[in-house]
């Protein structure tokens, strides 16, 4: 038998090593990759889902403060229980709309902090629930997503060992001959030029989903299990509670108080925490210009008495660190066209997974291994999961806020896997293809012509979806001569 | 990365010229807007690569070339043995691994804290560390011939995480 050079059996063993991890985990890597694609620009699909709420620019100190006396006094009259939290989401560019939210509920605000409507957009959180925690209940979900963030990380390590050619064929793309041939230049390509974002996104993804076990850690070690104290020097202390009745902290005066003393920090949520009590206290999140961190916490007392910063901004560089793997994850520190780049390095993703278990499925069927019932299932994940966030779309404006996308879309996805190992002859890639974008076009048009949005934002996504998806169907009919059959994976 | 792409089609320096402004511009941008500047500055790189990528895609040529029947790198396991050589590959992979990386990255921490690191420090020590060994753990174990040699890399990193915290 023939030795193999050591590098040549590194090579080996890092492709087998990359095809286990990627086969074990490429489906939900999959899913968690589309929907991280989708829900980059999720404050613009909120507003998408819900055009006709009337929007305002700005929030004045005084309307924050107005629109959360008028929650509280909203749920006081529903005889809802009294909140922990209260929150009010001050208008930005992306949303231009005020949201106050309790443990109860959350509304849309005017600007001047009058409730106009509820909010209700669940199909947005429908695809971030997806994303962040695939649904389970969130402990564990976020502790499986991170776990395969961690995985994809391996995976890029292990992708690039496996790859020795990786500057050769560094801008080679044969997308027109043989499937076999095109799928592998597309796994290879989009995963070298996306590595170093695949990589952030992995690691991140991985800090935010496992930091809660490690937070635990240091809990038990060094606070007595008290989560919160273990939380504190990242995240900034919580003054003791007092369950005594007060009124409602001023939040006003802490917002003004931000605006005096940071001029160029932008505010974007304000807190009040155990509102109505003694122990009552508020905290401005606002956002610094040109920053990775999601923001610095401003504290403050009841009375808006100023407290100080957590030190987000300019603290320890462990606490800079932590504060700007969020925004690092979710592509939101440079405005729209850092979004869309993240939109398009999140499907370049879908592909380099899609084609990675297509690429495995092909070779085994080269070598009279196939399973037509492994390769129709692959093809649902592929094509059938966009396929079924579009359709949980329209069950959303059919059926309203309430509909049950979370149990429909899974249920739907474990009917046509079971339909593709039952009957992979019904399962053709090319149709679900097809399906796939022109619901988008559909959806696009629909959204149009049925809701009438008003705001150019509204209007230009669903534009954009018209556009994508006409445009990849066009894109499709392209001919290309093949070699081999078509295969449902393809 | 347009002179990247020229020194790849044949013109002679154009690629070190390109990778080195490149470089240069990431450097210039961390200069002068921090972490921000350099995520920026990543994500604009990446995409001008990604567009030079798709429009060889889309003007590459059509031809009718069958790929080398190269047999799949893994194979399904089918007898009691093979699966169970699997189920130790995930056990060693998954959750051994998960707990020597956390081991690994507390003693990290806990030897920070012992040097005189501040709290917020040590912390994130612990938080980022994790993923990153495990990774590392994970991506080295993958690359080994057999679930035997799967065992060393989370024993070392379990050892080291000891003897960092022995430290402390």
């Amino acid at each position: 038998m023939t030795r193999l050079a050591p590098s040549a059996t590194l090579v080996r063993r890092a492709l087998g090593g990359h095809a286990s991890v990627g086969l074990l985990v490429g489906a939900l890597l999959y899913l968690i990759a589309l929907s991280g694609s989708v829900i980059v620009i999720h404050d613009r699909w909120q507003r998408w889902e819900q055009p006709g709420i009337a929007e305002t620019q700005a929030l004045s100190p005084v309307a924050v403060q107005a629109a959360m006396t008028a929650m509280l006094a909203r749920e006081a009259a529903a005889g809802k229980p009294r909140t922990t939290h209260l929150y009010v989401r001050i208008p930005t560019p992306a949303l231009p709309r005020a949201v106050v939210t309790t443990d109860n509920g959350a509304a849309y605000v005017d600007g001047r902090g009058r409730i106009v409507g509820r909010e209700a957009h669940s199909w947005t959180e429908f695809v971030i629930g997806l994303h962040e925690y695939l649904h389970l209940p969130a402990t564990w979900g976020l502790m499986l997503v991170g776990a395969l963030g961690v995985a994809m990380a391996s995976l890029v390590v292990t992708g690039v060992l496996a790859h020795p050619r990786i500057v050769r064929d560094a801008f080679c793309l044969r997308t027109r001959q043989d499937p076999q041939i095109a799928r592998a230049d597309w796994h290879n390509r989009l995963g070298v030029w996306t590595l170093p974002f695949a990589l952030a996104l992995a690691l991140t993804g991985a800090f935010i989903g496992l930091g809660g076990v490690g937070f635990g850690v240091l809990a038990r070690a060094y606070t007595g299990g008290d989560l919160e104290k273990a939380y504190a020097p990242i995240f900034g202390h919580e003054p003791a509670a007092d369950p005594a009745a007060a009124p409602l902290a001023d939040a006003a005066a802490a917002i003004r108080a931000v605006h005096a003393r940071v001029p160029d920090a932008v505010p974007t949520y304000v807190i009040v925490h155990d509102p109505g009590t003694r122990g009552s206290h508020v905290q401005v999140i606002a956002t610094h210009p040109r920053r990775l961190i999601y923001g610095e916490t401003y504290a403050f007392d009841a009375a808006g008495g100023w407290r100080g910063p957590v030190g987000l901004a300019d603290g320890p560089l462990g606490r800079q660190a932590a504060a700007s793997t969020y925004n690092l994850h979710f592509g939101n520190y440079a405005g729209l066209p850092v979004e869309i780049a993240y939109m398009l390095g999140g499907l370049a993703l879908c592909v380099v997974t899609a084609t990675g278990t297509s690429l495995w499925l092909g070779k085994r069927r080269r070598r009279g291994l196939g399973s037509t019932r492994m390769e129709a299932a692959w093809t649902v994940i592929v094509w059938g999961s966009p396929l079924l966030l579009v359709l949980t779309a329209w069950l959303r404006g059919a059926a309203g806020p309430d509909a049950p996308l979370v149990a429909a879309f899974w249920t739907a996805l474990a009917l046509a896997l079971a339909a593709a190992a039952a009957r992979p002859g019904w399962i053709a890639a090319a149709r679900l293809r097809s399906a796939t974008f022109a619901s988008l076009v559909a959806t696009g048009i629909g959204h149009l012509v049925l809701l009438r949005p008003a705001a150019g934002g509204v209007i230009a996504i669903d534009l954009a979806l018209i556009a994508g998806g006409a445009t990849v169907l066009l894109a499709t009919r392209r001919g290309r001569p093949r070699a081999a059959p078509v295969t449902p994976a393809d | 990365m347009l002179l990247v792409r020229l020194g790849w089609g044949g013109v002679r320096g154009a690629a070190a010229a390109g990778w080195l402004l490149a470089a240069a511009t990431l450097l210039a941008l961390a200069m002068l807007g921090g972490a921000w500047g350099v995520a920026s500055g990543g994500v604009a790189g990446m995409a001008a690569a990604i567009a030079i990528v798709l429009h060889a895609g889309w003007t590459s040529p059509a031809r009718v070339r069958r790929p080398a029947r190269e047999p799949a790198s893994v194979t399904l396991p089918r007898i009691p043995r093979d699966i169970a050589a699997r189920v130790a590959v995930f056990v060693l992979v998954v959750p051994v691994a998960f707990a020597a990386a956390q081991w690994c990255a507390f003693g990290v921490q806990a030897l920070a804290r012992r040097l005189g690191s501040g709290e917020a420090d040590a912390a994130v020590l612990l938080l980022f560390g994790q993923p990153i060994v495990w990774a590392g753990l994970m991506a080295w174990q993958m690359t080994r011939a057999d679930w035997t040699r799967m065992i060393a890399a989370p024993a070392v990193a379990a050892l080291v995480g000891t003897a960092l915290w022995g430290l402390a």
